[in-house]
């Protein structure tokens, strides 16, 4: 009874199902795993600018064999949460007109993909309906004043100020003579339809605010159909760097370095690279790491709240903002990326404190905090990875399991059988998750997979589907004790986050994640493997932090250099 | 029965469609923007007797398509084998009996196009109304059946692409499949997703802003004049922008361009205002749960097409798998609707289905309530839904829900149990769309001729 209504599967489909079983082999933990090898120590770039590791040395030694393929990111259009934080920093604006946007949808793990971020007519006219709001509150008190420093009413003077300086922050670049002119052009038109001083400035800023120019980020190629590759120009450097971290436009330090040629060597990227993520400006944890680990929409996830009462949105947030923290703590102090499956701090404000049974915190923000409970303590134990990772009334632990080893591990298990046949609830929640998910090892076909995910998705049974901690689970003690397929033992969560933590592919899958993040588009397998190795090998010596991978990111000639398209 | 002339659906077609569809209705529009003012509703008895002749034959036709996740539990779903009008209701569609005689519930129905054997909560939904199985990782799948209707009829209302209405924004992407496909059913091009607003405050304001009521017309007139100015400026540029650039840059750059020539086609053409919210107010933007985003959502879609500001919608009750950790509390119901479609659980997910059912009862009846001078706005319509998959459990594409409310105004022939073992369900949008005078011929991949029996 107990194995039949498991898998009703047609015989066709086994041949396959034992296919999949195979992209299931591996272990965790194993540190003699091969990784795959660098192509040779750098990736020298044909034009002499830089050896593509990070050492900081930009003086056009090409340590590699291979010719840079920096590969082709597509024309990105500013996505929800860039265009808020664009606007806020171009026009003083707290308005957040992007939030009601139509939302952008993820592609490879992020928001800010260029092949797939869409615009359908709607969102222009979202884009329309914003640029006319925003002209409105720009050019009224108390934004007026640093919005617009000449008076209207001398004419295309004015115009002509206002260009060179809003329009070159809204085109993150100087505008050219003949852009200029165009819109000198659209002022004399304005004036000619009986529009007033104001008009004409409102509609100047309404076509930067919805130009082309500003909605995307154009990069241009000397030869948009050649396949050589060539550095980026500075300001087009300058937007990379400032949309990854700070997910906006250009702050002034980037702007004049890319004025004086200051963004041309690996030397000058990684110095800006250093002092931005030290900026309180620095966006990294909310727009990179919140999507890495899946934990951006927790917010809208309803456990039942007869089971868990506890748990409210507010909660959630707070959830939300201590992954932030804590990962903004590992770009800063420059932690290895290993370390945040064991460290032993974690940031907490009054409700997470109580939550989490940590002493109380003074104030109502958050406090560093050193964990002294073993029931918290790493990634692992943070309430927001454990809510993300469970269904509405239960925990899932092959949902956890699958999550440690996508996006921790970059190696996915594939989907089961679209067939595959689930218990009912009632049973699934008639005992508890250990000797339910048993049943996966009674079939040989679901335990190619499972032996692996449910041993790490069991050692997190401690916890339930908000992340609360609990000793029983239908009466029974929890044994969170577990052993993969290889032989590797560990006993609950801290026993699981050493074991991961020893594993290599952590730093090579955060590698790949931060560069996906960084470029705006899919890392290829095969192409750009030596980028991943070269950016988780780090610069040589000593351990291998945080902050060194994303200054191996911005060093790669994938993030500095790109090419056309024929 | 097959009186379509026999045409593929192409640019010929198009072109003469939205010809007719500019001329209808005539003069409408002017006498309503006078009426503003003081009248609440178009449709209004009064109006009505002033346009009685084309009020009575040429009502406007609409098409409402709706999305609902993780197929149905088929027990519960399907009348039993009777075909014909004497069928038996079943428990799920219980709420629909009211309407019967201007139902059509289909057994049978596949759209083995959209997906393959091993389904997704992806493919299923961008393939749900385009009948396109749908590549990766590049975007492509298909054109929608509201999107052929809504390019049919150009831009005769203030909607060129219609509206797009949901309840969610999260999406996954699932088997490597694009994300977007999990939460788009409408697609302008095989390569162009027309995201759901999930916003209700937004749509509201997509019907009803674009004049300001304390402006003069002179006012009016000038700030039209600006705005056009404005996009004819953005329209250069993005032109010379665009030369610069490579291929996929370019089609990026096209898309916007599309999106500015609809703005200017929204400018010249939009009425200052062809109704009024009337007892509506403006929803948050945030913070409605399910059924009130729901409840809300219906509200405004029939607004919409009171007002007729656009004649073809779609609406996404829910992302493919909406495999958020979202319990149904007002129902009674803990658990998600993702696990426990996989656990198929036959009480709670014939109660959902039922739920999804009176949802769309609610909307039918509040269309069936709309006289247009003889007949009604539901009448005058075609309301589809179907879900992306076909049972939860399977994800599969045979044996599909598939519901039609309406006829087109009396092209369909409605309250009849259909059983159609194995047809494409493209067939059934060949003949949706021919009843809704788009002389298509062929939809989707499979999509060959009508579907037998439904066109009067």
């Amino acid at each position: 009874m107990k194995a039949e209504f498991f898998l009703r599967i047609p015989l066709v489909s086994l041949a396959f199902l034992l296919g999949i079983g195979a992209g299931c082999k591996g272990s965790i933990g194993d540190p003699g795993m091969p990784v795959g090898s660098p192509n040779g120590s750098g990736t020298g770039t044909g034009t002499g600018t830089g050896t593509g590791t990070g050492t900081g040395t930009g003086t056009g030694t090409t340590t590699g064999a291979v010719a840079a393929e920096p590969g082709r990111v597509t024309v990105r259009r500013l996505n929800q949460t860039e265009y808020n934080n664009t606007v806020h920093d171009l026009l003083g604006t707290n308005s957040q007109p992007a939030s009601v946007f139509i939302s952008d949808s993820q592609a490879n793990g992020f928001d800010n993909n260029g092949d797939f971020l869409s615009l359908s007519p709607t969102r222009l006219e979202q884009y329309q309906t914003a640029a006319e709001a925003l002209v409105t509150e720009a050019l009224a008190a108390p934004l007026r004043a640093q919005n617009l420093t000449c008076d209207p009413a001398t004419g295309d003077s004015c115009v002509r100020t206002f260009l060179t300086t809003m329009g070159t922050r809204a085109y993150r670049r100087p505008m050219t003579d003949a852009e200029i002119a165009d819109y000198l052009t659209l002022a004399g038109q304005v004036r000619t339809l009986g529009g007033s001083p104001d008009e004409v400035i409102g509609a100047v800023l309404k076509a930067l605010l919805m130009s082309s120019n500003f909605i995307f980020r154009p990069e241009l190629d000397p030869d948009p159909t050649s396949l050589k590759p060539h550095l980026l120009a500075p300001y087009e450097m300058a937007s990379r760097l400032s949309y990854l971290v700070y997910s906006s436009m250009p702050d002034d330090a980037l702007f004049a370095a890319a004025k004086a040629g200051q963004l041309a060597t690996v030397k000058d990227v990684q110095t800006q690279l250093q002092r931005m993520l030290t900026d309180p400006k620095s966006r990294l944890s909310q727009s990179y790491a919140e999507q890495w680990l899946g934990v951006r929409a927790i917010e809208t996830a309803q456990p039942d709240p007869k089971l868990y009462p506890a748990f409210s949105p507010a909660l959630a947030t707070s959830m939300k903002r201590e992954v932030d923290l804590y990962f903004d703590e590992f770009v800063r102090q420059n932690l290895p990326p290993e370390q945040l499956l064991t460290a032993s701090f974690t940031y907490v404000d009054t409700s997470l404190a109580t939550y989490y049974g940590v002493p109380p915190v003074a104030g109502t923000g958050f406090s560093r905090v050193m964990l002294t409970t073993p029931q918290r303590g790493g990634l692992l134990g943070m309430g927001a990875l454990l809510l993300a990772t469970s269904r509405g009334n239960r925990t899932s632990p092959v949902a956890r399991g699958r999550w440690v080893l996508d996006a921790l591990m970059c190696a996915p298990p594939p989907p089961p059988p679209a067939t595959v046949m689930l218990p009912s609830e009632d049973v699934i929640t008639a005992t508890s998750s250990r000797v339910f998910l048993a049943m996966h090892r009674q079939n040989t076909v679901c335990a190619a997979c499972h032996s692996t995910m449910d041993p790490i998705g069991l050692a997190l049974e401690n916890y339930d589907a908000i992340g609360s901690w609990r000793d029983t689970d239908h009466g029974m003690p929890i044994d969170a004790s577990g052993m993969l397929p290889d032989g590797t033992q560990f006993n609950g969560r801290a026993g699981l986050e050493t074991t991961l933590a020893k594993d290599p592919r952590l730093r090579n899958c955060l590698s790949k994640s931060l560069l996906t993040y960084g470029l705006g588009r899919a890392v290829r397998p095969d192409v750009d493997a030596a980028y991943v190795d070269a950016v988780a090998k780090g610069t040589g010596a000593g351990p291998v932090g945080m902050r060194d991978l994303l200054m191996g990111v911005v060093a790669s000639d994938a993030f500095r250099m790109r090419r056309g398209e024929p | 029965m097959n009186r379509v002339p026999s045409m593929t659906y192409d640019e010929k077609a198009l072109a003469s469609q939205q010809k007719q569809a500019a001329k209808q209705p005539p003069s409408r529009r002017r006498f309503l923007v006078s009426a503003a003012a003081t009248v609440g509703l178009p449709w209004l008895e009064s109006l009505a007797g002033r346009n009685k002749a084309k009020a009575a034959t040429a009502s406007p036709q609409r098409l409402i398509c709706w999305h609902t996740p993780n197929g149905i539990y088929r027990q519960n779903w399907f009348p039993a084998p009777v075909a014909g009008p004497n069928y038996t209701f079943s428990s799920s569609l219980m709420p629909l009996a009211p309407l019967k005689k201007k139902l059509l519930v289909f057994s049978g129905m596949q759209n083995n196009d959209a997906s393959v054997v091993f389904g997704s909560h992806c493919l299923g939904p961008a393939g749900m109304l385009t009948c396109v199985l749908g590549t990766k990782p590049d975007i492509k799948v298909g054109i929608s059946v509201d999107q052929v209707y809504a390019q049919s009829l150009g831009s005769a209302t203030r909607f060129p692409q219609g509206l797009q209405l949901g309840i969610t924004s999260d999406m996954y992407s699932d088997i490597g499949n694009p994300a977007i496909y999990n939460g788009c059913i409408s697609w302008a091009s095989p390569t162009q997703p027309l995201q759901p607003v999930i916003q209700s405050g937004v749509t509201f304001d997509q019907i009803f802003m674009g004049a300001d009521p304390t402006a003069s017309s002179a006012d009016q007139m000038r700030r039209k004049a600006i705005s056009s100015s404005v996009l004819d400026h953005v329209t250069n540029e993005a032109k010379s922008l665009q030369g610069r650039l490579g291929t996929t840059d370019k089609q990026k750059l096209d898309e916007y361009l599309t999106g500015v020539r609809s703005l200017e086609t929204k400018i010249q053409t939009m009425p200052a205002l062809s109704c009024t919210p009337g007892a509506v107010t403006k929803p948050a933007d945030t913070g409605l749960d399910w059924p009130t985003h729901t409840s809300v959502s219906i509200d405004l879609m029939v607004l919409a097409l009171q007002c007729d500001a656009t004649r073809s919608i779609s609406f996404m009750l829910g992302n493919g798998g909406d495999k958020s950790a979202r319990s149904f509390p007002w129902l009674g119901i803990s658990g998600d609707h993702h696990g426990l479609a996989h656990a198929q659980n036959g009480p709670a997910l014939s109660t959902i289905d039922q739920w999804h059912v009176s949802q769309l009862t609610l909307f039918c009846q509040k269309l069936d309530a709309i006289d247009e001078g003889g007949s009604t706005m539901l009448d005058n319509s075609v309301v589809f839904m179907s879900s992306e998959i076909g049972s939860g459990i399977a994800h599969d594409q045979i044996n599909k829900s598939v519901l039609v409310l309406g006829s087109a105004g009396g092209k369909i022939t409605t309250g009849q149990h259909l059983i159609v073992q194995d047809q494409p369900q493209a067939n059934l949008f060949v003949a949706l769309l021919n009843a809704l005078q788009v002389p298509v011929t062929t939809f989707g991949t499979a999509g060959k001729k009508p579907l037998d029996g439904i066109l009067v």
